[in-house]
């Protein structure tokens, strides 16, 4: 077995020396070349090609003309902790486990996009102000049902109903599949690591986090689909984790999360 | 031709291939000689010396004339003969087999049976060949088909035996023959022999005792027209929710190249049904029909074709073949070196096969290992099998991107060991750690391989390339690679699936190997290796070179409903298991008997290291058709190691179950079931026409001779001649032949006649 916290801190430290160099040009968050930061140009350029890896891939998408959507920077909502958060936990992935991932860059497509179906996982931030069209729905509703998997982060009530936002959405893409709460002994907070959800504390301070997932049939025996933190935000420790802004054990708490996700999604 | 030979010569042709040729003159051929000589020499002088108009050319042709014609006078004075051993009359008996199987009567194309030349022949009080023998021999009849016995007369025959053994009907009359002078057998029959019992040994018998078989062979040596189901190629046991692909030989005569439907039916409902294209006269074709059998248990699956108008023999259209449907979960285990897709898609396209248990052994870190699908918390606990026992529970095993190193060697030897000996299913999957990639050359492992391991890539990048899959000729016909299409549609199929990956460069399979599918792409220098497989040892390994199957399942270019990666995986994964003996197995030697005929029931023996076992006690309990239950004990046949043997005598008509259990010391080693139906069998009505090279055979070997019902009436003088017993020895007197005759008064008409031309007179 793994030597545990230990080795976990090693490798995360290691990561947070590899990618000092994006710290040091002093900005918050990084978008490549977002012109006009409207966030719906394509990232073909940028984008790393397909080459059988593990990629981390983000859903780009558009907001709602009324919803919370924000942008902090001129950062699109769907860009939210892009690109350091990924960066550090694909780093963190390659140190921890043998997933065979592609850590020189990660790719950005919207649901509607047919590359979008070579990359088993997905990403999604900030689904409070997401407002897909009806392909990104059709989209997503057959990738999932082909077999992928989408990780939904940072999405809280406190700034209005995201929750339902998000919920309606899913209902438009997976009809009749619900949102149900995940127990806490669910096979994904034991796929790689042996998780407690309830010591992944949101980095915004005690907010009742809570874990929702949508299973294959409305089954909870069978695969898990889509993985919802809600209440909470992994992504935000993985983009700070070399900063000192949140205390190491609950980046590692959160990091440790990503990997399960990671890892359950591979093999189920 | 032998009719003129007989009035030219006095005697058949045979007296002269069995006599031996003396001249019986008193005084010395020497002295004749002489005088002969001196005879010619003087004509010779006297036609030389000859003056008058005639020329030295006529003188010639005359003196060779008058020459020849005493040498003629000389060679009847000489009193050539025959010395012939001949059996004596009534001294000697001859046994007269005939056939008395179904296929006797069959009717020829002039309406009359096979039996009805036995009937004229042997049972009428007129027939002149009974007549014939009875004055020369004693005679005594024999019945044959899968049985011989004696028979007092032909009268008994019934015509209604359901498989014909020449080689017993040959024993048996040699052996009840065997204290009494015997000058030959006489075999009448189709030669249509269906129990495959070699005739060599009978012949070989029958020569050291030199008893002559005359073989007379009825029916005609074509039935046209007439269309022929012959062998069914189909596994005795399958996996339930299996596609079966099952190959039917048809063989026609007289129907040209038309099409006939071939129709499967599992209990008396049609499951599957194929057009098939007739080949030529007497060439047979090999029709390939897939279809599923749905529910557990023994089935009887019939093929059939239809009778055709006109079609000579129906009963040739039908075969049943006996299958088991088996139910149980085949356990695999599938070790995969790294988290990637194919663990998650591999699943998921077999998760509804309640008949496959996919166990995964996932690394998902150094010495951290993921475990699904395994039974309890004990298996697998301490990561890959270790010892054989371990291993060999499983039935068959995917390798996945695992580097050779992680193995020790003596795993390595057991994942060899599990193809070779345990006769395990082994399926290598394409990815970094895999093939020369993962460093496998020079492992016991790589000869395990069906593909040839070049040197691993020198890119410190590593290889990788696109490849367009397209099955290959092999291919299109393996169940594997179908993808549920109909055949002439799987390479469209294929060629609709986006393309995948591969980073192992691999374009050559092991002799013996076979390719399924291959590929080809811009980054390939040669054809790559897609999908082969090899036989090695008692089990069978699979290379599958992409790393990326998945894609077709998630590919934006395959439709949601598209279902060939699960049909794929699912194909591949029964592939893999089938045929996957058990420690414990039973079989019996035929699938299908007649009530009363013997069965052997052979069982091989394994301990859970599937090394053979010969000290086990072995019992078969054989549950008849109406609940009967016998149980019997099953003995080492010493010949093989773990090879177990009895033969039983089923007596009823319908399935008989056989549930075979062996244990050592107390110990359950194992237990098999296998199934067994009895009813008459319609062996008689395939290969039905007169086997005329079978029956030449045992007549030239034996020293007899192939007749006819046209020719056979010479058969009582033939055997007289030719025959073994008490003989004595005849001298035949050859000068009063015609034909020396004749050729006297040719060449005496022919001087006078040169004479006349050339006016000598």
């Amino acid at each position: 077995m793994i030597g545990g916290a230990t080795r976990f801190l090693v490798a995360l430290l290691f990561a947070g020396a590899a990618i000092g160099w994006v710290t040091s040009t002093g900005s918050r968050s990084i978008v490549p070349a977002l012109p006009g930061g409207d966030g719906l140009q394509s990232y073909d350029e940028t984008n790393s090609p397909y080459d059988g890896k593990y990629h981390f891939l983000r859903v780009q998408y558009d907001v709602g003309r009324r919803s919370s959507g924000f942008f902090r920077s001129r950062e699109p909502a769907w860009a939210h902790d892009y690109p350091r958060a990924e960066r550090n936990f694909l780093n963190i992935i390659k140190e921890t486990t043998f997933v065979d991932s592609q850590t020189e860059g990660s790719n950005i497509l919207r649901l509607n996009d047919p590359e979008l179906f070579k990359y088993p996982i997905a990403y999604i931030v900030e689904v409070g102000s997401w407002n897909p069209t009806d392909e990104e729905v059709a989209g997503l509703g057959t990738y999932l049902s082909k077999g992928g998997f989408l990780i939904v982060d940072d999405t809280r009530n406190e700034r209005g109903n995201e929750w339902a936002n998000f919920a309606y959405h899913m209902e438009r893409a997976l009809p009749g599949l619900l949102l149900v709460p995940l127990e806490h002994d669910h096979r994904v907070f034991d796929s790689f690591f042996r998780i407690d959800p309830l010591k992944v504390i949101p980095p915004y301070g005690p907010q009742n986090p809570q874990w929702y997932g949508i299973f294959e049939d409305n089954d909870p025996t069978k695969r898990l689909i889509v993985v919802f933190n809600f209440n909470n935000d992994i992504a935000e420790y993985w983009e700070y984790s070399d900063q000192g802004y949140y205390p190491i054990e609950l980046s590692n708490e959160a990091y440790k999360l990503g990997v399960n996700y990671i890892v359950y999604g591979h093999t189920h | 031709m032998e009719r003129i030979f007989e009035f030219l010569f006095k005697y058949p042709p045979l007296f002269f291939e069995q006599g031996d040729f003396t001249f019986g003159a008193p005084t010395s051929v020497r002295l004749w000689l002489i005088i002969a000589g001196l005879l010619g020499a003087g004509t010779v002088a006297s036609y030389t010396i000859a003056r008058g108009k005639s020329t030295v050319t006529e003188r010639s042709v005359m003196a060779g004339l008058r020459v020849m014609l005493l040498a003629v006078i000389i060679v009847c004075l000489l009193q050539p003969s025959l010395i012939l051993s001949t059996v004596v009359p009534q001294q000697n008996f001859v046994g007269i087999l005939i056939d008395d199987s179904q296929s006797m009567l069959l009717t020829d194309e002039n309406g009359i049976s096979r039996s009805s030349f036995v009937n004229d022949a042997f049972t009428s009080d007129e027939s002149e060949l009974v007549r014939q023998l009875s004055d020369r021999f004693a005679l005594r009849f024999f019945r044959f088909s899968d049985v011989a016995g004696r028979i007092d007369s032909p009268a008994e025959l019934t015509y209604e035996g359901t498989h014909t053994n020449l080689a017993r009907a040959l024993d048996v009359a040699r052996e009840e023959l065997s204290g009494v002078p015997l000058s030959g057998l006489v075999m009448i029959t189709d030669g249509a022999d269906n129990d495959n019992q070699p005739l060599a040994e009978s012949l070989v018998s029958l020569q050291a005792a030199g008893v002559p078989v005359f073989t007379v062979g009825v029916g005609e040596e074509t039935i046209a027209p007439d269309i022929e189901l012959g062998r069914i190629e189909m596994p005795r046991a399958v996996l339930e929710g299996s596609s079966l692909t099952v190959d039917a030989v048809i063989t026609q005569m007289g129907f040209g190249s038309s099409t006939v439907p071939l129709i499967v039916e599992d209990e008396l409902r049609i499951i599957a049904e194929e057009t098939v294209e007739l080949g030529p006269d007497r060439e047979p074709v090999v029709a390939r029909i897939y279809f599923e059998l749905e529910g557990v248990g023994p089935r009887r699956v019939t093929f059939r074709i239809p009778p055709q108008p006109g079609e000579r023999v129906n009963r040739n259209n039908t075969r049943s073949v006996q299958v088991e449907v088996r139910g149980e979960r085949e356990k695999v285990l599938y070790f995969e070196g790294e988290p990637r897709f194919e663990v998650k898609f591999m699943r998921r396209a077999v998760q509804e096969d309640e008949n496959i248990q996919l166990v995964v052994l996932q690394r998902t870190a150094e010495s951290k290992f993921l475990r699904l699908d395994v039974d309890d918390g004990n298996e697998l606990e301490f990561g890959f099998p270790t010892s054989r026992e371990e291993m060999y529970r499983y039935r068959a095993l995917i390798l996945g991107s695992v580097e050779a190193s992680f193995f020790t060697h003596d795993q390595l030897q057991i994942i060899a060991d599990f193809v070779s000996e345990r006769g395990g299913g082994l399926l290598f999957l394409g990815g970094h750690g895999a093939f020369a990639e993962g460093g496998w050359q020079g492992t016991p492992v790589e000869e395990v391989m069906p593909v040839v391991l070049g040197p691993p890539t020198d890119d410190p990048q590593g290889f990788f390339a696109e490849v367009k899959v397209t099955p290959t000729q092999a291919g299109l016909a393996h169940p594997s690679v179908l993808l549920g299409a109909e055949q002439d549609q799987v390479r469209e199929r294929w060629n609709s699936l986006p393309t995948v990956t591969t980073v192992n460069p691999i374009s050559q399979v092991r002799p013996g190997a076979t390719a399924l599918l291959s590929g080809s792409g811009d980054q390939l220098a040669l054809e790559q290796i897609v999908l082969a497989f090899q036989r090695y040892g008692r089990g069978k390994s699979i290379a599958l070179t992409i790393q990326d199957s998945w894609l077709w399942q998630m590919h934006a270019d395959v439709p949601l409903e598209d279902q060939s990666h699960e049909i794929f995986w699912q194909q591949m994964i029964r592939w893999l298991v089938d045929g996957v003996p058990e420690a414990v197995e039973a079989v019996t030697d035929q699938e299908q008997v007649e009530p009363g005929e013997n069965v052997q029931l052979v069982t091989n023996v394994s301990d859970s290291s599937y090394i053979e076992v010969n000290n086990a006690t072995v019992t078969a309990r054989i549950t008849s058709p109406t609940g009967m239950v016998e149980e019997l004990p099953v003995d080492w046949t010493v010949q093989r190691d773990g090879e177990y043997s009895v033969e039983f005598r089923p007596l009823e008509e319908g399935e008989y179950e056989v549930e075979v259990t062996a244990e050592r010391n107390g110990e359950i080693l194992g237990s098999d079931k296998t199934y067994l139906y009895t009813a008459s069998r319609d062996d008689e009505y395939f290969s039905a026409s007169r086997h005329t090279q079978t029956l030449r055979r045992i007549a030239d070997e034996t020293g007899g001779l192939f007749y006819t019902p046209e020719d056979v009436s010479s058969l009582p003088e033939d055997i007289r001649v030719t025959g073994a017993g008490v003989t004595l020895v005849e001298e035949l007197d050859l000068w009063d032949m015609p034909f020396l005759f004749i050729l006297l008064l040719t060449l005496m008409g022919a001087e006078w006649g040169f004479r006349r031309i050339r006016g000598l007179i």
